[in-house]
């Protein structure tokens, strides 16, 4: 397995170059780009500006794992209003032009969002359709599409049968799951997902969950590996399991207050106990 | 007089008609069955539809309704009994018109509005098109969940015709008006869907997105519509 974290865990006001060279300092092999959340990487941003970015990742001694967006919050595929749907259609076809010019084989999409306004049936029919839609896409470009499981921010695929049968309901193998082991929250259990996603999953984000605890700010419930509740065992012995072999990216909150650079090594040194099964 | 099974079978169909035609009167009863169109038809208005998810919806309802239907392109329109014109937003008073030569001939139509999502220049045209050919006055989309109230608001929209029911919003309302016409729906105190009498026709329209929710198996709004159709 290789280990990877989001540029998006950059600590404000450093440069993209000195992210890089932290990551790699701190022991990463790769390093996950997320479209629209950092100043580097937009939606403008030309596919000369992407080469670009893949020579300073490449110099730095990296490569890029997947690509990554926040995007969907705002311009969810799940929208009632046609246009948001539009521009979330186009920002996983950008995800997918960029991966293939970053080098890699891996986009992060969030395929919905269940809201008060959006109920769950509506929401679960336009994310298949999105995800329709963009799958050849995906295929032509040799590029996998993992929609991300946030079961609890999306309030939307909550258990992993019910993740199952959408990935059934689109029927294409360019789409699996993006799992974060950190995103089950009380709803069940990440080594469970792991061994019945098997190899649809695309790429596993770390992060540790406190469960019984509120959900983000000061009462996250979000914490760095092993300082949670997640079974890492069990989580490390799915893995083995179902074979996966392929990235394991850091995706925590921002939660030092000093030194914030540290994560990344305490990260690094968490993920590589992970790997070695030392846990 | 010895009476053949034939001649016995053809006296009596033409007593039963007779009967049901002496009630109402023979001389409009017959020409009115002659010349009334038959069928279901749903039209996409193609490139004028931003919902087609409302498209499939209503293709999907009717089939679980089990109402024979034809999908037809708005270019191709053809009179039926029962027409079905999803989320569109006609901005050509032409295709408009083929709609209402519909209605004059006796169609039932039933034009759904996608106009709650356009931009200002574009609802505008619309919203004159559907003035001048319908004679429905289309009104500014309310966004239903923009404000800092919308909790105080039921998000629901209340039928009353064909039958009494609430169906989900669709975050945004377009509210109409038109002189003879009858309310059918409200959200709050906002008309949302009327209907008119039209030549020998009816138009029903809807202000308020139906299409999505059928496509989500919405039980009310799947049993409006099975309503809808038993009126027609």
């Amino acid at each position: 397995m290789k280990k990877s974290i989001g540029d998006n865990e950059i600590p404000k006001g450093w440069s993209f170059e000195q992210g890089l060279d932290l990551v790699k300092k701190a022991g990463y092999d790769g390093i996950e780009l997320w479209l629209g959340d950092v100043p580097w990487f937009q939606m403008s941003t030309s596919d000369a500006e992407v080469r670009e970015l893949r020579r300073k990742i490449e110099n730095a001694g990296l490569v890029v794992s997947n690509v990554s967006t926040g995007l969907h919050w705002r311009h969810s595929l799940s929208a009632r209003d046609p246009k948001l749907r539009e521009e979330g259609i186009r920002i996983v076809r950008r995800q997918i032009e960029t991966a293939q010019i970053l080098g890699t084989d891996a986009i992060l999409v969030v395929a919905g969002l269940v809201t008060e306004e959006i109920p769950y049936d509506e929401v679960y029919n336009r994310s298949v359709e999105a995800i329709k839609m963009v799958a050849p896409d995906a295929t032509r470009a040799k590029v996998k599409i993992g929609c991300e499981n946030c079961n609890s921010e999306q309030r939307f695929l909550m258990g992993p049968r019910e993740f199952l049968l959408f990935l059934k309901d689109i029927n294409e193998s360019s789409v699996g799951i993006h799992l974060d082991v950190g995103n089950i929250h009380d709803d069940g259990y990440a080594e469970q997902w792991i061994e019945m996603m098997g190899p649809r999953i695309t790429r596993i984000h770390l992060k540790d969950v406190m469960k019984q605890r509120g959900r983000c700010g000061h009462d996250s419930v979000y914490t760095n590996i092993f300082l949670g509740d997640n079974n890492w065992k069990a989580i490390r012995a799915a893995m083995s399991k179902v074979g996966y072999d392929g990235w394991l990216v850091a995706e925590m909150e921002r939660r030092y207050h000093y030194a914030q650079d540290q994560q990344f090594y305490d990260t690094a040194a968490a993920i590589d106990r992970l790997i070695a099964n030392k846990v | 007089m010895p009476i053949s099974r034939r001649d016995f079978l053809g006296y009596a169909a033409g007593a039963s008609v007779a009967g049901v035609a002496g009630a109402r009167g023979l001389s409009s009863f017959l020409p009115e069955v002659a010349r009334r169109p038959s069928g279901c038809l749903v039209v996409d208005p193609g490139p004028a539809c931003p919902l087609r998810e409302s498209a499939a919806g209503y293709a999907a309802a009717l089939s679980r309704l089990r109402i024979p239907y034809r999908a037809i392109s708005i270019d191709a329109l053809a009179h039926a009994r029962t027409m079905f014109v999803p989320a569109a937003v006609s901005t050509e008073p032409v295709v408009v018109t083929k709609l209402k030569n519909c209605l004059e001939s006796g169609s039932v139509v039933l034009y759904e509005t996608g106009a709650a999502f356009l931009e200002p220049e574009e609802f505008g045209i619309h919203k004159r098109v559907i003035r001048s050919v319908f004679g429905v006055s289309l009104h500014d989309p309310v966004r239903l969940w923009d404000s800092a109230d919308s909790f105080k608001q039921a998000p629901y929209v209340d039928y009353c015709r064909p039958v009494i029911t609430k169906v989900r919003d669709f975050s945004r309302v377009v509210p109409v008006s038109g002189e003879n016409a009858e309310t059918i729906a409200w959200f709050g105190e906002l008309s949302v869907a009327v209907q008119r009498r039209i030549g020998r026709g009816k138009l029903v329209f809807l202000g308020s997105p139906l299409g999505p929710h059928l496509l989500s198996d919405d039980r009310e709004a799947l049993g409006w519509l099975g309503a809808f159709c038993r009126s027609c």
